[in-house]
């Protein structure tokens, strides 16, 4: 069949469109990692403090990473804790139980937390420290949790609209079949609808921990410090390395700390895929549970 | 008292009108289907009889905007039971409503899960039906719908893999796990080749030897082989019921679609 030229272009266009991603991808990570693993090491991590000294803290680590590994994983969990609950059970309200005028009321409040810079969401939390601190309570400070808070405010959005978009998705067709065999509405949301968007909802946990652990503008206004040691607790100040990064590419004096700064970008990418692989198996493993026999 | 019992219709619908944001849909459809045999609903495309089968199990309100006004009655255990209950009339709740009387798809509707979890997890979870019994169940349900000797030891294999005509007669098997008194067709074999349509379509002639089935069909010559009882929709009302076919030909039944058409 002869196509007109105008479709031959726009295939071509959609072709190079499509090639660009991967393309960037491997462009982005090669450059990383080729950057990153040469300095990935013992030293990377623990400087001259011996290894199990630092992972079990009884000694400081002064110039490695390893407190900034442990402050992102902390930072992380705490986040999805956080936010994994109000941020799903919003997408499924949405898609499954709200009025038109609920979702239309709703939908915009999640559309315009989507919209929110990642600074004003840091802003708002010291502004919350502040408040405190002249009202109920003066010793209130940044931290952790605070941290963690608001990184939460910033991916809940991510959360909502991916497990809504994840649940509007599981057709009618299996709706009406559910019905037909007798079950009821939350019988049919619990043991078919979640199943079945299991992964959409998946999608959006991946984004939103990938967004946690990346964000600097957040922890910047909210707790993170350049050399704290390990996370002394849900209220003291912590390290991360999404911050280190930052800081290490803004104040380095040699190469060797800017050779540090790779290090920690692939440090940061390599708990990024951790989480990840994590959250497929675990997605993995319900689902085979759920589809196969009982 | 057997006798009284066969003479009261299994289904009895009295001026049925749904409509879906305030578009009439079917209306004032009265009819008493008699018990025994398929009792086949025939019309063209958009003549409202999937909506009248819908009514049957509350399967409408499924659907948002929808209106339902009338009555339909169905003779459950030799029990008359009102499906849209008036005052003082004996309700039954709609999840066991749709247990007990079962309902098959034109596209065959399988979970996305197992063969055995399709059958199992109706069974465990709308009817809390125990564990230990649910083997002989699922397996006794797959032979009803000649599936088993197919599928014995393929049943952890995900039920999307099957044929269409095996998905068809898998859905069969999940309605009739639920032991049903009653099944519903919409156009079972609409989405099937000309084999596996006749796979179906004997199985159903076996069945309706021991249970009510109403099946909607949009196929003249599939409605005469089948029926026992026909009722003929147009345009979303009930042109006519006709309780006997036999001797009846395709051509006749389009005269009456023709009539129809010349005198809604």
């Amino acid at each position: 069949m002869k196509h007109s030229i105008p479709f031959l272009c726009f295939r071509l266009l959609t072709g190079f469109s499509a090639a660009l991603v991967p393309t960037m991808v491997c462009v982005l990570m090669g450059y990383l990692l080729m950057r990153g693993v040469p300095v990935m090491g013992k030293e990377l991590l623990f400087g001259s403090t011996p290894p199990l000294d630092a992972v079990f803290g009884r000694a400081p680590v002064w110039d490695g990473l390893w407190p900034a590994c442990v402050g992102t994983f902390w930072l992380v969990v705490l986040t999805m804790l956080l936010a994994l609950f109000p941020g799903t059970g919003c997408g499924i309200f949405l898609a499954e139980l709200a009025s038109p005028l609920q979702k239309k009321i709703l939908g915009a409040a999640v559309d315009m937390l989507a919209g929110m810079p990642s600074i004003v969401m840091g802003l708002f939390g010291f502004m919350l420290i502040l408040l405190l601190r002249h009202t109920i309570l003066p010793d209130a400070n940044t931290g952790l949790l605070l941290a963690a808070g608001c990184l939460a405010l910033l991916v809940l959005p991510v959360l909502a609209a991916s497990t809504r978009e994840a649940m509007n998705a599981v057709p009618r067709s299996l709706r009406l079949a559910a019905a037909a065999s007798g079950f009821s509405r939350s019988q049919a949301l619990f043991h078919l609808f979640l199943p079945a968007a299991a992964k959409g909802i998946l999608g959006g946990v991946v984004l939103a921990v990938g967004r946690a652990a990346e964000d600097t503008a957040v922890i910047l206004f909210t707790g993170v410090v350049a050399n704290a040691g390990l996370p002394a607790g849900l209220f003291g100040k912590f390290e991360a390395l999404s911050f280190d990064i930052y800081y290490v590419s803004s104040q380095y004096q040699n190469q060797q700390e800017l050779l540090h700064g790779f290090g920690a970008a692939a440090l940061l990418l390599g708990i990024s895929c951790l989480l990840l692989a994590i959250a497929r198996l675990l997605e993995g493993s319900f689902r085979r549970k759920w589809q196969g026999k009982a | 008292m057997d006798k009284l019992h066969s003479l009261r219709p299994v289904l009895s619908v009295g001026g049925l009108s749904v409509s879906f944001f305030q578009h009439t849909v079917i209306h004032n459809v009265t009819m008493d289907v008699p018990k025994g045999g398929i009792a086949v609903i025939v019309g063209r495309s958009g003549s409202g009889k999937t909506t009248l089968l819908r009514a049957i199990n509350r399967l409408n309100e499924e659907m948002p905007g929808c209106r339902t006004e009338g009555q339909v009655n169905l003779l459950l255990d030799g029990e008359s039971v009102a499906v849209y209950p008036g005052r003082g009339e004996r309700s039954i709740p709609v999840a066991e409503l749709r247990r007990r009387v079962g309902m098959v798809f034109q596209t065959p509707q399988v979970f996305p899960v197992s063969v055995y979890r399709n059958l199992a997890m109706p069974l465990s979870v709308a009817m809390g039906c125990p564990r230990s019994e649910l083997d002989d169940r699922v397996q006794d349900a797959l032979r009803q719908a000649d599936l088993w000797n197919e599928v014995s030891d393929r049943l952890e294999m995900p039920a999307e893999r099957l044929s269409g005509g095996q998905q068809q007669r898998l859905c069969l098997a999940r309605a009739l796990a639920l032991r049903p008194d009653m099944l519903l067709l919409d156009e079972p074999t609409a989405s099937l080749d000309v084999r596996a349509a006749r796979h179906v379509e004997e199985l159903l002639m076996s069945l309706s030897e021991r249970l009510s089935v109403i099946m909607v069909s949009h196929g003249l010559a599939q409605s005469l082989r089948l029926a026992s009882f026909l009722a003929v929709m147009e345009s979303g009302t009930l042109v006519r019921t006709l309780d006997e076919v036999a001797g009846m030909e395709e051509k006749d039944l389009e005269k009456m679609f023709e009539g129809a058409q010349m005198h809604p």
